[in-house]
């Protein structure tokens, strides 16, 4: 909001940012709930609000229709909802306190480590039995292990004495990103897994995600809560920059340190159930930011119900585009072979991370 | 002298690395075996079979493979004067990539032949659009930057294209088209490249002059009588020509196009296009048939795509291109 707009309006209640704020928040929540019931209530089958709500209170009038309100609509959505919040705070996190607009969980390579840690694990307890699909309590952890050695790594050869230089930190997150992936490629084609986990662990698919992995997805997200609340201070007067910072009496490097662990936790956390989802983490911040500021307390929230809404919408998306109705496209409709929600997200983020570098550079 | 005597080590070099190849696999041969089967009147049927059949074809198509891939790099690095230009960095290769996953994985009716040409087309427009993006003179990581991102959307886009292709279900399909892997190629395919190499023998022969030209910068170029755009433009797309036809057999290997022309310039301590070229191709050859011989030998049950290991091995040497600060000194000119 520039200075002659918040001159011409101060009478206005609306004008109040944190007013405001709280205004935009409500909204974006509504939108959430409206885009999650159209995304169970849309699909193969149409169901009405009624149908929704009686198979919701096991009233269905057929078996069928609770089966797939319940058992495959809602915890897909839900966990839609949920890694996309968690991605999107994790690049918030990430944008703020490497103080640079293009740093996003894929960006520094810590969605590429964390898939590799995730993968890792699912195949030294799985064996070779090609079971890439399923979970256990290994994964989340293997994920956060890799997304903070793949981040550390990245921020240890970018690092220079004179601090971080953007470009130059995104340009070896790729880089370390595409060795990783490529490590990661060997191991799920070595174990001999099926194309559905291939899709999830190189774009990132909801596919087959049910309950069972919602279970994995929740204690990562309400172990974290609290640090999060806690390093929510410390990174608003990481902003300010460092000399301010440390004049505020803080020691920059723990704190920051403090902070992107939290950050890489939360990536990892939600990768280690739907993969590598394509630059979700560097829009949704960077929505968050032009409709609340850069005061964290209001972006990290507004960050969380963006990234929501974006993920749950993408793949509302992704399941109508391969509905059985496209004609000659004799499409599949096993949830394994479907347009994986990373396919939209990419072709909406890979534009948007372009138009970001051309600012950026200018 | 050292210039001789390095080209003479690396074209034993490469000729070693072939036969090598062809000696290797289930069963092993030795020498003398593999040279019996190639050029043997007649010998065990059996031997012959697997040597000329089912190993010439993928030694032959790895070299002509890899030869097309460091000549391109070559050429686009001089032209575009970016030390980070390489066909899979900027683009060209995930978009002719998509075009022929698009056409094998819908069936669409094209012949074979079309198949090159597809991704020569598509492997243009991207190439030319992230370079609209990017001017030449901004910082060469830009480019790098642009590229990448145009990568992620392109490879979504090949995912979304086989997964919601009709039974297309070979996981060795997925990788060839992602990441490049010559485990499909046959004399059928190396048939379909063979008439592309006369591209690779016309850059060889025609562009090294204008290279050279085109790196003294636009100003002295054009003072020299050089159409700078005209020719870059051509020699830009005269890149892409050699590219296609790779990915059409075996998919996008990543990393050879843009090592193989520093590892050429750093041996021989020059930078002139009519050395480097031709030298990037052998050395391109030589990487291309050593990967794939990792991909195939490495575990050995399974076999890894060729692409996967130059991505691995090529990474860490492009970190250390950034570390060295080579790319800086590029960016302040």
């Amino acid at each position: 909001m520039t200075a002659t707009s918040l001159g011409t309006r101060r009478r206005d209640a609306a004008a109040n940012p944190a007013v405001r704020a709280r205004w935009i928040l409500v909204t974006l929540g509504a939108l959430l709930l409206a885009v999650m019931c159209a995304y169970v209530m849309l699909g193969p089958v149409i169901f009405g609000p009624d149908q929704v709500w009686k198979a919701l209170i096991n009233q269905a009038d057929e078996v069928f229709h609770r089966i797939s309100v319940w058992e495959v609509r809602v915890p897909r959505v839900l966990i839609a909802a949920l890694a996309g919040a968690m991605l999107a705070c994790s690049g918030a996190f990430l944008q703020s306190v490497l103080r640079n607009p293009l740093a996003a969980p894929a960006t520094v390579g810590v969605t590429q480590g964390a898939v590799l840690g995730a993968v890792l694990a699912l195949a030294i307890s799985y064996g070779t039995e090609g079971a890439m699909d399923d979970l256990n309590a290994f994964v989340p952890m293997a994920a956060i292990a890799g997304g903070l050695i793949a981040g550390g790594l990245v921020y240890a050869l970018s690092y220079r004495r004179a601090g971080t230089d953007p470009i130059r930190m995104i340009l070896t997150g790729v880089i370390v990103a595409a060795a990783v992936s490529s490590v990661t490629s060997f191991i799920v084609l070595v174990s001999g897994s099926t194309i559905d986990s291939i899709v999830r662990w190189l774009v990132g698919s909801l596919g087959t995600r049910t309950w069972d992995h919602l279970i994995f997805l929740v204690p990562v997200a309400v172990l974290i809560l609290p640090l999060v609340v806690m390093v929510i201070p410390l990174a608003n007067a990481l902003q300010l920059g460092d000399a301010t910072s440390v004049s505020l009496g803080l020691r920059t490097e723990v704190a920051r340190g403090i902070i992107l662990m939290t950050a890489v936790v939360l990536a990892a956390g939600s990768i280690s159930v739907v993969g590598g989802i394509a630059f979700l983490g560097l829009i949704a911040p960077h929505l968050a930011r032009t409709l609340v500021g850069s005061d964290l307390r209001r972006l990290l929230v507004c960050s969380a119900l963006v990234g929501a809404i974006i993920l749950v919408s993408a793949d509302l998306l992704a399941r109508v585009f391969s509905l059985d109705w496209i004609p000659f496209w004799e499409i599949q409709t096993e949830s394994g072979s479907r347009v994986p929600v990373g396919a939209f997200t990419a072709l909406v983020g890979a534009p948007f991370f372009l138009y970001l570098m051309r600012e950026r550079m200018r | 002298m050292r210039a001789a005597g390095v080209v003479a080590v690396i074209a034993f070099l490469c000729v070693v690395v072939a036969l090598v190849s062809l000696m290797q696999g289930t069963p092993d041969l030795s020498v003398g075996e593999v040279l019996e089967a190639l050029f043997g009147s007649e010998s065990e049927g059996n031997r012959q079979f697997i040597v000329r059949n089912l190993r010439l074809p993928r030694v032959v198509g790895g070299v002509v493979a890899g030869a097309m891939l460091g000549a391109s790099g070559a050429v686009m690095q001089d032209t575009l004067r970016n030390p980070l230009a390489g066909p899979e960095l900027i683009g060209v290769s995930a978009g002719a990539s998509l075009a022929v996953t698009t056409i094998i994985a819908f069936r669409l009716p094209f012949p074979g032949i079309a198949l090159p040409i597809a991704a020569l087309l598509a492997g243009l427009v991207t190439g030319t659009v992230i370079l609209s993006l990017v001017s030449l003179k901004s910082n060469p990581m830009r480019m790098l930057l642009v590229g990448a991102a145009f990568t992620a959307l392109l490879n979504a886009l090949v995912i979304a294209v086989i997964t919601l292709a009709p039974n297309f279900g070979g996981v060795s399909v997925i990788y060839r088209f992602l990441v490049g892997s010559l485990s499909d190629v046959q004399w059928e395919e190396v048939r379909l490249v063979a008439p592309w190499t006369v591209t690779l023998l016309a850059i060889f022969l025609l562009a090294g002059r204008p290279l050279n030209i085109l790196k003294l910068g636009d100003e002295v170029a054009e003072g020299l009588g050089v159409g700078v755009r005209r020719t870059r433009a051509v020699l830009f797309a005269g890149a892409v020509l050699l590219v296609a036809p790779v990915i059409a057999i075996a998919g996008p290997i990543g990393f050879i196009a843009l090592v193989s022309p520093h590892i050429v310039r750093r041996l021989l301590r020059t930078s002139d296009a009519r050395i480097v070229v031709p030298l990037s191709a052998v050395m391109g050859a030589i990487l291309v048939l050593a990967a794939d011989m990792a991909a195939r030998l490495a575990l050995h049950p399974h076999e890894i795509a060729v692409g996967l290991w130059t991505v691995v091995l090529g990474a860490p040497a492009l970190l250390v291109l950034m570390q060295r600060g080579l790319l800086r000194r590029r960016a302040l000119s």
